[in-house]
């Protein structure tokens, strides 16, 4: 029974029915775990985001690597438009690593589309296991792709076709991962051999370049134009220097003890106004058969018996003179057939009396009297190609005569490298007095012979002292396959998030992108820098990379979003597109991408949201390997 | 007495469902704003693998262009007299004997037949000062070696097999399918009998310019003539070509049959032979005919990847164009999608390393169907 209240009154029972609800920190922690279970499947959804977007960007490096690639080894090899012969390898680009068969060299340019990522902004991005860091150490660069520029085609061109859509592969950069492979020499500075001629064809007469110096004696032609006059190669050079034979020059032009003017020149284009005559075809042809007493090639070599089949195989004499006189014979024979009938030539099959070709004394020699016929051109006319094309394909390290153009092969290219581990050359650089070059030797698979001396440079002897050591030689040696194995490394991310991503200046630019003019005599350096003319069409693989959407001014003061439409290099038709050629500093300025550049090409000035302080991660998309060729190849 | 919530509490527990409830909803907003996008992404890729699987699939068989499963989608198979597209059967245009087909397949360096005789610098207003070279090498075997004004006589020509395969391919296949049959270093003419005819501007050439008018030296003028069907107008050259030099700038291309209004036969066998501006010097619109516009038209056909897709997926559509730029051959894809609630066209255009026209050509058999291996294809005699 309940105790009565101090009060007497008895104790009243209150029962209080306790209502068992959420105690407030029971609905705290419950809401906590629906908060934390709502909030999980929210962070889930970006992550899940993410991972399609990585297989979106897994995509689009996949195609992306298959292009470049497919750039890189497809790409005809044509380099037109650049001076690649010096008196020393310092003097042109042409034979430098900006130019090599290495896949970042070959693809960095306008026209496919590919280029570097200013450094400015490369060093601001990190990426698993400081990767990109690493590269960026080791010299190599990220790259970004052009918004418009694809498949090899410039930019403006899809531009103007409607073909720049935006795409997400700006938000892709790459790179090349290992070292690449020591190259074989595409262009031998000294003579950018192989040099190649029709077969059959006259003495070898090329443009002179720009008044170079020329060897004594050499025959000068006020042909096409005195401004602009040609010269005869062949011939030309110091008689010590291996493979000059000055014979060749006169079966160019040359006069009889009588001073009677002989030799094709005087045939096909005379003095004056081009008059071919008939005679001056016989003593052109006389002049070719003189070039073959002065070798001593016989008649078993010129005029065999009438059913000999085309000569295939050389005499004793040098190969050389003898792939020279049949091209000579066969193109003045030739010539004759403008003149006279198959029935004056002695018909078809040709009789014993044909043309008579008689003798004729140049120079004390007297040239051997023939009897020339239908056949016997025929004969020399195949026999011109088979002696030029065993030679080209049995004596790839001879350059005494040209190589057919009728007939490129690969080993026309004979296999030259570097040497590393010899000391380099040096030398004067030339038009910059007390300043000085150096560059590395070269070497042969064989020794060459006859090796003569260059079109643009006649007077000049190559030296036999700038080869290095033979056993240096690594072309021709084994490897396996890691050796000429490298890696394609994408990433992803935002680049143009930052503020300045079109104001930062370009990635440095290799000086030897720049197409410098090779020596020139009375014309200094800075005159050699603006000498030639810079042809878009042409120069892929020179100049900025990011040329054609650079700045040439200053644009920092333009609002973000305004138009910079003129303030671009530009391409080909912009009347600034050679704003980056010369010595001064505004054209300097422009030639390594000062200014920034309009990055995404959509001609106004973009600023992202993101300060220059803040730091990027990169997201790795995918690696791809692929072959690193040592010569310069290309692939069908 | 029954004590109910004091207002903090309610309040305390209104706030509470407040945050409780906009969380949630906040939550399930984003969740299905999330899962949209994931939705919308992964349809997206896997539409852009399956376009980017058949623009590979086209590069490796060709049968964007050809269908051999599909006798409808045969229009580059035709020919007309002899002038054929780039999959016309060899048999059609004329064939070869085992012999011509044997030297072919060998190219071999030693072989004089292979041998280019021609002047590398014939000039087709020449005036034959360097002679008669259609006297060493010619399509027809005897001929009046003549210019016109003077005769040389009549010549049995020694060599003939290269120009007449050369004539075979170029005429039979134009010139993208001559350029893949012929050696990279071929230099792009021939001799044939002397042709006399009034120089035509390039405008006026016919299709049949390999049989057409020649200079004197019986060189045809198509392959010597600046602006000529074959020679685009980069340099003023007007001495025989090789390929390089004949697409610096421009382009030969293998033209898509599938446009609507379906091209006539015609039209396409014009459209493989002439080329097209290109490059750095193009303009989009100049040139008419022969501009980068033409040959967009010409080759850029895109392909609906799913026309029976609901309204709401992307629009993708792939394009693979064959072309040969700067001595190049070019299999450029385009895949472009339009997204349904914007309406943006986003494009990926990639080239690849793909099986050559040629390769394609021994892929089909001449009925239909496809060849194995070991059969020649469309070009079995």
């Amino acid at each position: 029974m309940p105790r009565a209240h101090r009060s007497g009154r008895p104790r009243r029972v209150v029962h209080v029915r306790r209502r068992d609800g959420f105690t407030l920190f029971e609905t705290a922690i419950s809401l906590a775990v629906i908060g934390t279970a709502v909030l999980s499947a929210m962070l889930m959804m970006p992550a899940g985001l993410r991972v399609h977007r990585l297989a979106r960007f897994q995509l689009l490096a996949a195609a992306k690597a298959e292009e470049l690639v497919e750039l890189f080894l497809a790409s005809a090899n044509v380099r037109s438009n650049i001076e690649s012969e010096a008196t020393a390898p310092w003097e042109v680009p042409a034979a430098y690593g900006s130019q090599a068969m290495d896949l970042e060299a070959r693809v960095a340019s306008n026209k496919a589309g590919v280029i570097p990522l200013p450094g400015a902004l490369s060093r601001r991005i990190d990426s698993d296991g400081d990767e990109i860091a690493r590269i960026l150490a080791e010299g190599g660069a990220l790259h970004y792709f052009h918004p418009a520029a694809a498949g090899g085609f410039e930019e403006q061109v899809w531009l103007a076709a409607g073909g720049g859509a935006p795409t997400d592969a700006q938000k892709l950069v790459f790179a090349v991962r290992g070292a690449p492979q020591q190259n074989a020499i595409a262009l031998f500075p000294w003579k950018a051999w192989p040099y190649y001629a029709g077969y059959p064809s006259p003495p070898t007469h090329v443009l002179r370049m720009h008044d170079a110096d020329m060897a004594p004696g050499a025959k000068l032609l006020e042909w096409p134009h005195p401004s602009y006059a040609a010269f005869c190669f062949d011939g030309a050079g110091p008689a010590s220097q291996p493979g000059v034979d000055a014979d060749l020059a006169e079966v160019f032009a040359c006069a009889d003890a009588g001073g009677l003017a002989h030799g094709f020149e005087p045939y096909a284009y005379g003095s004056g106004p081009a008059t071919p005559t008939v005679d001056g075809a016989i003593r052109y042809l006389q002049t070719a058969l003189w070039y073959c007493a002065r070798k001593g090639l016989g008649s078993d070599f010129h005029t065999p018996a009438a059913t000999t089949p085309p000569r295939r195989d050389f005499l004793a004499q040098p190969r050389w003179q003898q792939v020279h006189a049949m091209r000579f014979l066969a193109h003045a024979g030739l010539c004759l057939t403008r003149w006279k009938t198959l029935a004056e030539l002695g018909g078809q099959p040709s009789g014993a009396i044909g043309l008579a070709i008689p003798s004729v004394t140049i120079a004390g020699t007297a040239s051997p009297a023939i009897e020339l016929t239908h056949d016997l051109i025929r004969f020399w006319h195949d026999s011109a190609l088979a002696l030029a094309r065993r030679y080209a394909a049995e004596d790839p390290y001879d350059w005494g005569a040209p190589r057919i153009t009728q007939h490129a092969l690969m080993t026309d290219h004979p296999l030259l490298q570097w040497d590393l581990f010899s000391p380099p050359l040096s030398g004067p650089i030339s038009g910059a007095p007390g300043e000085y070059g150096a560059h590395w030797r070269p070497l042969s698979a064989s020794p060459v012979t006859n090796i003569g001396v260059s079109m643009s440079y006649p007077a000049a002897p190559i030296p036999a002292g700038i080869w290095g050591h033979p056993e240096h030689f690594t072309l021709l040696d084994g490897f396996t396959l890691a050796e000429r194995c490298r890696e394609l490394v994408f990433w992803a991310v935002d680049w143009q998030a930052y503020e300045d991503c079109e104001l930062c200046p370009s990635e440095a630019v290799d000086a030897s992108r720049y197409n410098l003019a090779a020596p020139l005599p009375g014309v200094d350096f800075a005159g050699r820098m603006s000498f030639l003319k810079w042809s878009d069409p042409h120069l892929y693989a020179y100049r900025n990379p990011e040329k054609n959407q650079a700045f040439f001014a200053e644009v920092d003061d333009r609002a973000t979003g305004a138009p910079i439409g003129d303030v671009l290099l530009g391409s080909y038709f912009a009347a600034t597109t050679s704003n980056d050629q010369g010595a001064s500093l505004a054209a300097r300025q422009c030639f390594t991408g000062r200014w920034g550049a309009d990055r995404d090409f959509d001609g106004v000035l973009d600023r992202g949201p993101v300060p220059p302080s803040v730091r990027l991660r990169a997201v790795t998309i995918g690696r791809f390997l692929f072959y690193d060729p040592r010569l310069p190849l290309v692939l069908r | 007495m029954r004590r109910g919530f004091t207002l903090l509490e309610c309040l305390i527990a209104i706030a509470l469902g407040v945050v409780a409830i906009t969380t949630c909803f906040a939550g399930v907003r984003a969740l299905t704003a999330a899962v949209a996008t994931a939705g919308r992404l992964s349809l997206e890729n896997a539409l852009m693998r399956d376009a980017w699987s058949q623009a590979k699939h086209d590069v490796d068989f060709w049968t964007d262009l050809d269908d051999p499963a599909d006798a409808s989608r045969q229009a580059l198979r035709a020919s007309s007299g002899g002038i054929g597209l780039p999959f016309t059967p060899m048999a059609t245009l004329g064939g070869e004997d085992a012999a011509s087909r044997a030297r072919e397949a060998a190219w071999a360096a030693d072989d004089p037949e292979t041998w280019s005789y021609g002047n590398t610098n014939e000039f087709w207003r020449g005036d034959l000062r360097f002679g008669r070279y259609a006297i060493s090498q010619n399509l027809a075997a005897d001929l009046l070696v003549e210019d016109g004004a003077t005769s040389y006589g009549q010549v049995h020509v020694a060599h003939t097999w290269l120009p007449r395969r050369m004539r075979l391919v170029v005429a039979g296949l134009g010139f993208y399918g001559a350029a893949d049959y012929l050696p990279p270093s071929t230099i792009w003419s021939w001799y044939a009998p002397y042709q006399g005819a009034p120089p035509a501007p390039w405008e006026a050439e016919t299709v049949d310019g390999p049989d057409g008018a020649t200079g004197p030296s019986g060189a045809p003028l198509m392959f010597h003539r600046w602006q000529s069907r074959l020679c685009n107008d980069d340099g003023f050259q007007e001495v025989p070509r090789g390929l390089w030099r004949l697409t610096m700038g421009s382009v030969f291309i293998v033209a898509d049959p599938r446009r609507r209004p379906e091209p006539p036969l015609a039209q396409l066998i014009d459209e493989h032979r002439r080329w097209y501006r290109a490059g750095y010097t193009a303009d989009a619109d100049a040139y008419g005919d022969r501009s980068w516009r033409a040959f967009r038209a010409a080759t850029d056909q895109p392909r609906d990847l799913l026309p029976l897709a609901p309204a709401w997926w992307p629009r993708f559509d792939t394009v693979t164009a064959r072309f040969i730029k700067n001595g190049r051959f070019v299999a450029m894809s385009t895949l472009r999608w339009t997204s349904p609630l914007s309406g943006e066209t986003t494009r990926l255009t990639f080239a690849s390393l793909g099986t050559t026209l040629r390769g394609a050509r021994r892929q089909r058999l001449v009925g239909g169907g496809w060849a194995d291996p070991a059969q020649e294809g469309l070009d079995a005699p």
